[in-house]
């Protein structure tokens, strides 16, 4: 048996047949002919270099050298349709006549634009489609903008490029990642990260491990280096995201990393260098920053091999970074080493493989921040225990041996990550396509932190202790298999017809250890050499599968209308729900290429797409939520029986319901483009902690009873500001607006649920409370007395208006090239519209700060009622009432990036293709209204679900990267 | 062998080693998963048996209840005042304590926990004890009356705070004296199981008749009934071994350290300050798992003296008190424990201090810190009752005398301020002051028929109780005053605020 007889298979056989099969080698006939061309700027008559060009409706394809020719081979007589793309340029369409033995000829002049109608998208529509059939909208950010982007890490990478997400940094330290919100916040526990695929493969993206270093925790998003991207895709949530399920009501992103392109083979190395040096815009200026930070040495190499035969494409790449960080000690030090490989291959004309591979080695070092109470920077801008002018601690008010005490805490933490993906492709013919995907994202991490003296020396306290160890280890493991079939039914006259279906298994393990040892042996760093040994353990598991069937129906190849279904289970789930239901329909009508518009608008209004869609994608609820469960702590020996989660079997996954339209409109022959969306977000069903009685003994158990809503405008600006031989400059605008609200807090019997905690402080938290965002923030506030004074009385709850997520947000961009070789790009994000809580100020009050001291109505007075009599230090009022007057305004506008691209530097000498870079990365911070806090990183993770940000202080701001870079190819 | 089959074999290996581990790892089937944490059926269904960890979960909860009222009381009464803490600032003020301070609003508050200490209960009882085949019926009586008296125990403490809470999901508020009855219930009922041998890990949880006796005799107190109080608190201290007893809540200093410890010990400016008239007795516990003292034998003298006060029997009263005394100047003291520096408040053995502007100014009430210091773990008392006030006995100072106090107010002050004193960091003062408060807020959101008002939304505060922060008032810092003498303030308050009427 051989393939070519399998076209009834079962595509689930696929794995059975390969198994047993020899596959039929793609012998050339002499029979064939085969087509060249050259593919060319049509304003510049320039060669396009590295053009994609293909056969429609088939894998056959592509792309143009460095001349900007292409040949393709070995083509059966016949006619074909071929397709030239390539970015920012409009695609264009040829049919050529293939004769035996005959070399055909098709030469491409493409014409700039703004419109990328004609870029393909897979994500979020099963099978590759044009931009101008999406009933929603879905972003690519191309390989031009990686390389613009002097960063590693994908968060950052995705920073102002799409419109409609905001990517806030938790911190500036190493290992962490961004708060992404894609529309708003859809759920009032769930975490708002998307769900990301490599490949096709669901990879671990959580905020989910480290040791306590006040409110930092490491992030799976920062180890999501894929050896060389090619592209990037982002699906928002809403209809684009229904086939994706219950997981993926905030949105999708894809990564796809390079295969390779055909041709010889082709070197690249790379060489990186530059500097981390400390932003110091919040950093007060009352020490010398060089006790606290370095400008850290930063290099990188990179190599890479790419090439191939017309059958078999490879990309492999290497390389090693390391960066010594912005904090003084390098403890802020960054190590990785990262090797990939992708190969593609076209096994027979109906059968094509892709695997990629990568393995990820990442250490990196940490410090105490924030509030925590040993946090070096917190004890520095709150004067605690370093002035001698007010509370000092009362072993030693020394500040150099405190200092070195509080710089003897070493922590680092090691990933192991490997991410690998395999996928078959097979076309039976040419209107039915398979694709199978096997993926495994393996994660193991090991952190320690070690105090090497007891940490209450800090404070004056005796040595009781010798040092602390704390140890823990996480070892992920998902495996998951994908299918996509897509069948292209026959035309029904004008009407075409093309029905996807996709199945989805995923499957994760994931596994907690640590262990802690305190009254440490000399020099040891073994945690259980040491006076107490404690340990713990945790693990979780769930098993998540899904299938859904897709319709994309066509007509006139001008509209198009898109239905699709989506049926998920889950383990997850409550043990009384099977399946989840999720539909979407939506429609997009291309009115510019109907006969009927005139054509004198279009030098206008060169393009018009209308576009709507109505789609459902959920959040499932963590793993054994459903369930009533104990805790058994260790206690004298036994353990200890407690009570644990309430339990709840008819948990189901959250439903955001989203109902959006838009249109995307080119002027002036594409040269200016406008997306513009409003979407209607509904999440039902919302998981709210809703309370027990307390005479039950039992807490909170999530329970599907709440509502959000999130209203988001989205805008989206490029232009061709300017083109000629010489000079080419485009701009871009990201604009979003985002109102995110609590429509519902009723149980099932409509009794009104309380307000509940989604981080923050006591005396000013942030509260999930109806008509309210999620998030808002209550604070406890001082009473004025009926005399005008403030006597320490406290006003507890109030809702000041103040929400933690930014409800206005954008970018702007502009890209230069001059003299075709080089080019400056810059980009900058702006936010506004949220709060911050600053937790530094009301200890800088306790200190006795004057200028903290004096925001509060009244202060005097307050030091009055605060005096007790025989009190050394006069202390104003307590802690609980100052939350109010802490919440800050966190606008701000940030200069991302500014990079330098000089190609050919030594043309002159005969050196081709080598390039040079400058660049430098967040130069600029303005706009900011907070005290002492960048209002940007703040932290409190909340249980390792929702994480609204919003409190700031004694965080480090992210460095400025300067970077230069040599990158030569041959 | 060409690329193209030598990269298909490359894809071939990879899918299968790529499913084989798949498979290996998912143990076969990826769709089930197994709950790693405790579930209620495998509790039931252990076959070691369940009953072990669920009564250790009691003496867990029952420490974490101790913990807390003794925090909560602390700085609640006069004993303590929070000078800057993370702790609650409307404790001190205590008619600002509403059901969503944070004191008490949390699953960690007084309320939450003597609640889950009941639910608990409850299900360990009807769920645990009797499924567990482990246990030989002996064991099963005495498990099943551990349960029964940590129940009680809880809705006694919630009768000492409260002045009404339910006791049943979405049930009517039940009045803090009809309660008492089920704690009292709950007390007899362990009675039977008693008898067996203890069924503990560990002797120190070991509850006998002499715990049960004493727990009676305070909920019979509690109650006002004088003879039952009387009766069992004689019981108790006619029990073979009540001498010296003392049944204490323990600590784990690794995994549930004393809540109380930080604040009495780690000495900076962010804490709790002890009035200076108490200064001797501060920190009572030394290390991160001192135990807290639950039921001692002191109370039953104390109970004895109050129920003669209340027969206006002068002369009996005295004796009571001074085997109370007697009882509370124990053996167990810790002589040269380096005490930390106290910033802040009087430092110096020099200060004299009057318990209000009328009173003698006595010397010794204050020790010298940092420095070596006595503390005293279980109990103490400045109260004597043949040494003139003012003298020194026993290295403190005497602040009242027994043998001069003649009248019933002179020996109600005397037996409430040996109440504050032996009962110091106990969790006892707040309740002493006649002061009760709220329930947590999400007791009321859940059940909104319980209603608004003193003791639910809002603390209930005796209108004897001095407004803002005074009961906590003091001046001078070589010769202390302390604004109000509380126990002055209670004895001319008595009918109120003794459960037993007064003359």
């Amino acid at each position: 048996m051989t393939l070519s007889h399998s076209r009834k298979a079962f595509p689930l056989f696929l794995l059975l047949i390969l198994s047993t099969t020899s596959i039929q080698h793609a012998v050339a006939q002499p029979t064939t002919g085969e087509v060249r061309g050259k593919v060319v700027d049509a304003s510049t008559n320039e060669p396009l270099i590295g053009a994609q060009v293909s056969i429609r409706d088939t894998k056959t394809g592509t792309t143009t050298t460095i001349s900007g020719e292409y040949v393709l081979r070995r083509l059966e007589p016949g006619e074909y349709t071929i397709i030239a793309r390539y970015i920012g340029y409009k695609s264009l369409s040829r049919v050529v006549k293939v004769q035996a033995g005959v070399t055909a000829s098709a030469d491409f002049a493409l014409t700039p634009t703004t419109v990328q109608a004609d870029e393909l998208v897979v994500t979020g529509v099963g099978t590759a489609t044009e931009k101008r059939r999406l009933s929603a909208p879905v972003d690519a950010i191309t390989q031009e903008q990686i390389e613009r982007t002097p960063t590693n890490s994908i968060d950052q990478l995705m920073q102002g490029q799409v419109a409609g997400v905001s990517i806030g940094m938790a911190s500036g330290l190493p290992g962490t990642g961004s708060r992404i919100q894609t529309r708003g916040v859809k759920s009032a526990v769930a975490n708002t990260l998307p769900i990301v695929y490599v490949d096709g493969v669901r990879v671990d993206v959580g905020d989910n491990f480290g040791v306590g270093t006040g409110g930092t925790v490491s992030s799976s998003l920062a180890q999501l280096v894929t050896g060389e991207i090619e592209r990037i895709e982002v699906v928002r949530g809403g209809a684009g995201a229904t086939l994706y399920g219950s997981q993926a009501a905030n949105g999708v992103i894809q990564i796809f990393t390079k295969k390779g392109k055909a041709g010889q083979t082709r070197f690249k190395v790379a060489a990186q260098t530059g500097v981390d040096s400390p932003e110091l815009k919040f950093i007060p200026d009352d020490f010398p920053p060089s006790l606290l930070f370095q400008n850290g040495f930063f290099q990188q190499y990179t190599a890479n091999i790419n090439g191939g035969a017309d059958n078999v494409t490879y990309n492999i790449s290497g390389s090693a970074r390391s960066n010594r960080g912005f904090l003084s000690k390098d403890q802020a030090q960054d190590e990785l080493q990262n090797v990939a490989a992708g190969v593609r291959a076209i096994l027979s004309d109906k059968l094509d493989a892709e695997f990629s591979t990568s393995f990820i080695r990442n250490s990196f070092g940490r410090v105490n921040q924030g509030n925590n109470i040993f946090s070096l920077l917190g004890g520095l801008t709150t004067g605690n225990n370093f002035r001698s002018n007010t509370i000092a601690a009362a072993g030693t008010d020394n500040r150099d041996s405190l200092f070195s005490i509080w710089q003897l805490p070493e922590y680092r933490e090691d990933v192991n990550r490997s991410i690998n993906s395999l996928t078959f492709g097979f076309n039976p013919f040419k209107e039915f396509s398979n694709k199978l995907t096997v993926g495994l994202d393996y994660n193991k991490r090991e952190a320690r932190f070690q105090t090497p003296i007891q940490t209450s020396q800090a404070f004056g306290a005796a040595p009781t202790a010798l040092g602390t160890i704390v140890r823990s280890d996480r070892e992920f493991l998902q495996l998951s298999l994908n299918y996509v079939g897509s069948i292209k039914l026959p035309d029904f006259g004008p009407v075409s017809n093309t029905i996807s279906l996709v199945g989805e298994g995923i499957r994760n393990n994931e596994r907690v250890i640590g262990g802690t040892g305190t009254g440490l042996a000399a020099g040891t760093r073994d945690f259980d050499q040491s006076g107490t040994v404690t340990g713990f353990e945790g693990g979780s598991g769930i098993f998540f599968g899904g299938i859904a069937i897709q319709d994309q129906i066509g007509i006139s190849n001008n509209i198009f209308l898109d239905l699709g279904l989506r049926l998920d289970v889950s383990t997850a789930f409550g043990r009384d729900v099977a399946t989840v239901f999720a539909p979407k329909v939506g429609a997009s009508i291309n009115l510019s290429d109907f006969d009927f518009y005139p054509e004198s608008m279009k030098s206008i209004l060169s393009s018009v797409k209308l576009r709507g869609a109505y789609g459902r994608a959920g959040n499932t609820p963590p793993p054994f939520t459903r369930d009533r469960t104990f805790g058994a702590p260790s206690f004298l020996g036994t353990a200890a029986l407690t009570f644990a989660n309430p339990g709840d079997p008819t948990l189901k996954p959250e439903i955001t319901t989203t109902i959006e339209g838009g249109f995307d409109a080119g002027f002036f022959n594409d040269r200016v483009s406008l997306e513009f969306t409003y979407s209607d977000a509904r999440t039902t069903d919302a998981l709210f902690a809703v309370p027990n009685d307390p005479v039950t003994g039992l807490g909170n158990q999530l329970r599907n009873v709440g509502g959000l809503a999130n209203l988001v405008f989205e805008l989206s600006l490029k232009a061709n500001v300017y083109q000629a031989e010489n000079v080419d400059i485009q701009a871009r605008l990201n604009f979003s607006s985002v109102y995110a609200v609590i429509t519902n807090m009723t149980d099932a019997n409509g009794r009104p649920i309380p307000d509940f905690a989604a981080g923050g402080f006591a005396f000013a938290g942030l509260r999930i409370a109806p008509n309210r965002a999620p998030g808002a923030f209550r604070a406890n506030r001082l009473a004025q007395e009926a005399d005008g004074t403030f006597r320490g009385r406290i006003i507890f709850d109030q809702f000041n208006g103040a929400q933690p997520i930014p409800s206005r947000f954008g970018s702007f961009s502009f890209d230069i090239t001059l003299f075709k070789d080089f080019s400056i790009s810059a980009m900058a994000e702006f936010s506004w519209g949220n709060s911050v809580l600053n937790v530094l100020e009301p200890l800088r009050m306790n200190a006795g700060f004057e200028n903290s001291l004096r925001r509060i109505p009244g202060f005097v007075s307050i030091v009055n009622a605060g005096a007790q009599p025989g009190a050394a230090v006069s202390i104003p009022g307590n802690f609980q009432s100052f939350g109010y007057f802490f919440i800050e305004d966190a606008r701000w506008i940030k200069i991302r990036d500014i990079t330098f691209r000089y190609r050919n530097v030594l043309s002159q000498l005969g050196i081709r293709n080598l390039v040079f870079t400058a660049s430098v990365r967040n130069p600029i911070i303005f706009g900011t209204q907070t005290t002492g806090v960048d209002p940007e990183v703040n932290w409190a993770r909340f249980g390792g679900d929702i994480d609204l940000g919003s409190t700031a202080g004694a965080n480090y701001s992210a460095p400025r990267m300067w970077r230069f870079g040599l990158e030569y190819s041959f | 062998m060409n690329i193209k089959t030598a990269f298909k074999r490359i894809f071939l290996t990879t899918l299968l080693a790529t499913t084989a581990l798949a498979i290996s790892s998912c143990n076969s089937n990826p769709t089930v998963v197994d709950n790693p944490t405790i579930t209620q059926e495998s509790l039931v269904l252990f076959s070691g048996g369940s009953a072990t960890q669920l009564l250790q979960g009691l003496r867990r909860q029952m420490t974490l209840c101790v913990g807390i009222t003794s925090q909560l009381s602390a700085y609640a009464s006069d004993d303590y005042r929070n000078i800057f803490t993370f702790l609650s600032a409307n404790v001190d003020n205590i008619r600002a304590l509403t059901s969503q301070d944070l004191a008490i609003a949390g699953v960690g508050g007084v309320y939450f926990r003597l609640q889950q200490l009941v639910a608990t209960c409850d299900f360990g009882i009807s769920n645990i004890i009797p499924a567990d085949a482990s246990l030989t019926a002996p064991q099963r009586q005495n498990a099943l009356a551990q349960a029964r008296f940590y129940k009680g125990l809880a809705i006694l403490m919630l009768a000492e705070n409260h002045i009404s809470f339910p006791l049943t999901e979405r049930g009517p508020a039940v009045p803090a004296r009809a309660a008492l009855d089920t704690a009292i219930a709950q007390f007899n009922a362990a009675a039977a199981g008693l008898s067996a041998p203890a069924f503990v890990p560990n002797p120190v949880f070991t509850i006998n008749f002499i715990t049960q006796r004493l727990a009676l005799a305070r909920a019979w107190r509690q109650a006002g009934n004088r003879d039952s109080a009387a009766f069992y608190a004689q019981a108790a201290i006619n029990t073979p071994g009540s001498a010296g007893y003392a049944f204490r809540a323990q600590y784990d200093a690794q995994n549930l350290t004393n809540e109380v410890f930080p604040f009495v010990y780690t000495r900076t400016s962010r804490d709790l300050q002890v009035l200076p008239r108490l200064d001797y007795l501060d920190p009572k516990y030394t290390a991160l798992d001192s135990p807290i003292p639950v039921l001692k034998i002191e109370e039953a003298h104390l109970i004895l003296a109050e129920v003669e006060l209340s027969r206006n029997n002068i002369a009996n009263a005295k004796t009571n008190l001074r085997n109370a005394i007697t009882a509370a100047l124990r053996a167990d003291s810790i002589s040269g424990f380096p005490a930390n520096p106290r910033i802040g408040n009087p430092n110096s053995a020099a200060v004299t201090v009057r318990a209000d502007a009328s009173a003698p100014a006595i010397p010794g009430l204050v020790r010298t810190r940092p420095g070596p210091i006595t503390v005293y773990p279980t109990s103490f008392t400045s109260v004597r009752d043949t040494n003139a006030v003012g003298s020194i006995s026993l290295g403190i100072g005497v602040s009242a005398n027994l043998a001069t106090a003649n009248t019933v107010a002179d020996l109600f002050r005397i037996l409430y301020l040996m109440r504050q004193e032996i009962f110091f960091l106990e969790g006892r003062r707040m309740s002493d002051l006649g002061i009760r408060i709220p329930l947590m807020q999400r007791q009321l959101d859940v059940n909104p028929s319980l209603g608004v008002g003193d003791g639910l939304t809002v603390a209930a505060v005796p209108s004897y109780i001095p407004l803002g922060t005074d009961m906590d008032a003091f001046t001078g810092t070589t010769a202390v005053t302390c604004a109000v003498d509380m126990n002055r303030v209670l004895a001319a308050n008595r009918s109120q605020v003794s459960p037993f009427p007064m003359p």
